[in-house]
């Protein structure tokens, strides 16, 4: 290597230094920069979690403000609202502040008359001037009608009803029905009833209307009144039922009520077998929830016709409570006043809350004018007796008079499943998935339980060997295949060490070349026959569990005929309970064997 | 509605706020109350002569 040579590779050197300077100062600038961006970035993260705070600080100020400017409106709307309440009780004060005094000397009668004591100056408290006083309030000639009654003063107690009746016909009505059957004046009482049931309107009948419908269900008002209350739902179940519409709209509610009784649940795990390989078994399952149906209808149903008419304190209860509700609550006319008292005082309760208080003042201005069609009231007694608190006595009262529908509904229950029934019922297998072989997929073998099980499952084997023998013989080792390719490299090598070695040399290498392919083949022909042998295993395995299936499946399908035919054929039991219910009537009268606080009555 | 102020919230439908009693509950029957009761407008009273017992 010469001394040029030597130069050049020098100033070669110190050029590469050089540039190994330039990389490296542009690595520390690299450095520098990249510690720059990620200052840069620290302080934009941190911007932005300044940011962040900053805005939930303005939603918190915000939030505050407008829980201030709330404040501020409910604080309005209560100062609202008292004054109102108090300017909304001065004007009832002042424009039906005499009605208390009625009320309250109508509640010392109703005393009185409970104690079986009318003193004189109780009938002389409530006098005709309280009627000029209060001549538009229905209560204050019925209590002048009371202590005329009292008083053996026929001629004014005439004009005290004519006067009571002008301004509140029904509650008039219901009033005296109470009172005189309280007093033992049955015959006296029902005439009244009668006359309450004609100030109804069957389209929207009261709260108290239930409460009367199981007094009387309950025997309150003897037969005559039982009598008098059927003959009169059934005029308005006329009434109401011309129109079509209606009908079906009775029979559909019992329809889904019937429906309400179906159980799916389990019956899959009842039935394993078929559930898994009937194609029909959707319908077989509808058809048996369905026909189970009926016996949860006679458990639920039955007790109601089978109740005793017990007499019931309870019921007792509930009819004074109805004459406390008519001596205490307010007039019609009081309502707008009252409506709007109860809207500002439920204001005034919420704090200023508007939307809080609008609710608490809908549920207690709703009691005023709820009203609930005949119809409706009906079902709701037969389907829902514990939503109007009324006995399995009045629930018999309400189902006699719903008896069409539900035999309607019963009808269209049962036949829509009985139709359901499959013509045939079929079992399907598919053999691929039940040997688990992910390369065997036969076709699926179906077969109707219609043929006898014998030649069911001769079918179902001569189906499986059709298909897995000859898959599993397509697993055997094909040797004439395996032997071409060998057999050429041999020939090759054979050729090659002629050429190559001469025939030593070539014969040797065949030789060699020939062994080691003896062995990999032997190998793979034993392979080929262990997978055989496992495959096999595994379909003659699946067809015994595919057989065995099959023969479960056709001791459940009778399990579930037996089964079906003992519960459909309760649905003739739910018909004659139907039928039943039509004429079972209202129960007997157990208050007529209760003297009401009199024992001397010769009973 | 009933005339006191603690209403409580109705349920079921057809048992609305009880009024507190109005009343003892002793479903007393009045013993010098008249044979005649108060009838319905439009319905007479009818009163028969007393029959002698045979």
């Amino acid at each position: 290597m010469g001394i040029h040579q030597r130069i050049e590779s020098g100033g070669a050197m110190s050029e590469l230094r050089a540039v190994e300077n330039v990389l490296r100062q542009q690595r520390r600038d690299l450095v520098a920069i990249s510690n720059a961006v990620g200052e840069v970035g620290l302080q934009v993260n941190d911007i932005g979690i300044r940011q962040r705070i900053t805005q939930d600080q303005l939603a918190t100020l915000h939030n505050a403000v407008l829980r201030l400017e709330q404040q501020a409106q409910r604080t309005k709307n209560l100062h609202s609202a008292e004054a109102r309440v108090g300017q909304l009780k001065n004007d009832i004060e002042q424009q039906f502040g005499h009605h208390k005094v009625v009320r309250r000397t109508a509640v010392g009668m109703l005393r009185a008359f409970d104690q079986g004591l009318v003193r004189e100056e109780t009938v002389r408290a409530v006098s005709e001037e309280l009627l000029v006083q209060n001549s538009r309030y229905w209560l204050a000639p019925v209590l002048v009608t009371l202590a005329a009654w009292a008083g053996d003063d026929p001629q004014l107690c005439v004009r005290a009803v004519e006067e009571a009746y002008q301004h509140s016909p029904e509650r008039t009505a219901l009033f005296m029905a109470l009172v005189l059957r309280r007093q033992d004046r049955g015959p006296a009482a029902v005439r009244w009833l009668r006359h309450y049931l004609d100030a109804q309107d069957p389209a929207a009948l009261g709260r108290e209307f239930p409460v009367i419908l199981e007094a009387t269900a309950q025997g309150a008002f003897g037969p005559a009144g039982l009598a008098l209350v059927q003959e009169r739902l059934d005029g308005w179940r006329r009434l109401l039922l011309d129109d079509e519409a209606v009908i079906s709209a009775q029979v559909r509610r019992w329809r889904v009520e019937l429906t309400s009784h179906v159980r799916v649940d389990g019956l899959d795990e009842d039935f394993p077998r078929l559930a898994e390989a009937s194609p029909q078994w959707p319908q077989l399952r509808l058809m048996l929830s369905h026909a189970q149906a009926h016996g949860s209808i006679l458990d639920r149903y039955t007790p109601v016709l089978a109740a005793e008419a017990t007499p019931s304190s309870r019921i007792e209860d509930a009819v004074d409570e109805l004459l406390d509700q008519l001596v205490t609550e307010y007039d019609r006319e009081e309502l707008p006043l009252r409506r709007q008292l109860a809207e500002q005082e439920a204001i005034v309760q919420a704090d200023g809350d508007l939307a809080a208080a609008e609710q608490v003042a809908r549920a207690q201005v709703d009691v005023l004018d709820d009203t609930r069609d005949y119809l409706s009231l009906q079902t709701d007694c037969a389907l829902a007796p514990h939503t109007l608190a009324v006995s399995a006595q009045t629930q018999r009262l309400a189902m006699a008079a719903c008896h069409d529908w539900i035999g309607e509904a019963h009808a269209g229950f049962t036949n829509d499943y009985r139709i359901a029934a499959p013509t045939t019922v079929e079992v399907a297998v598919d053999p691929g998935a039940l040997s688990g072989v992910a390369a065997f997929r036969p076709p699926s073998w179906t077969g109707s339980f219609d043929q006898p099980m014998g030649t069911l499952e001769r079918s179902l084997d001569a189906h499986w060997n059709r298909y897995g023998r000859p898959f599993v013989d397509g697993l055997a080792f094909d040797w004439g295949k395996s032997l071409i390719g060998p057999l050429v490299v041999i020939f090759v090598v054979l050729l090659i060490g002629l050429a190559v070695g001469g025939a030593g040399i070539g014969l040797l290498a065949t030789a060699l070349t020939g062994g080691v392919w003896a062995v990999v083949l032997k190998g793979r022909a034993e392979a080929a026959a262990a997978e055989q042998e496992r495959v096999r295993r595994l379909i003659d395995d699946a067809r015994d569990e595919a057989l065995r299936g099959l023969r479960a499946a056709g001791m459940e399908l009778e399990a579930w005929r037996d089964r079906f035919t003992a519960a459909d054929s309760d649905a003739s039991r739910v018909t004659a309970l139907i039928a039943d219910l039509a004429t079972a009537g209202g129960p007997g009268a157990p208050h007529e064997r209760r003297a009401v606080g009199r024992t001397d009555k010769g009973e | 509605m009933i005339d006191r102020d603690d209403a409580p919230e109705p349920r079921p439908w057809a048992r609305p706020a009880s009024p507190p009693p109005a009343t003892d509950r002793r479903r007393q029957v009045v013993e010098e109350l008249p044979d005649w009761e108060p009838l319905p407008p439009g319905e007479i009273l009818v009163r028969r002569p007393h029959r002698a017992d045979p």
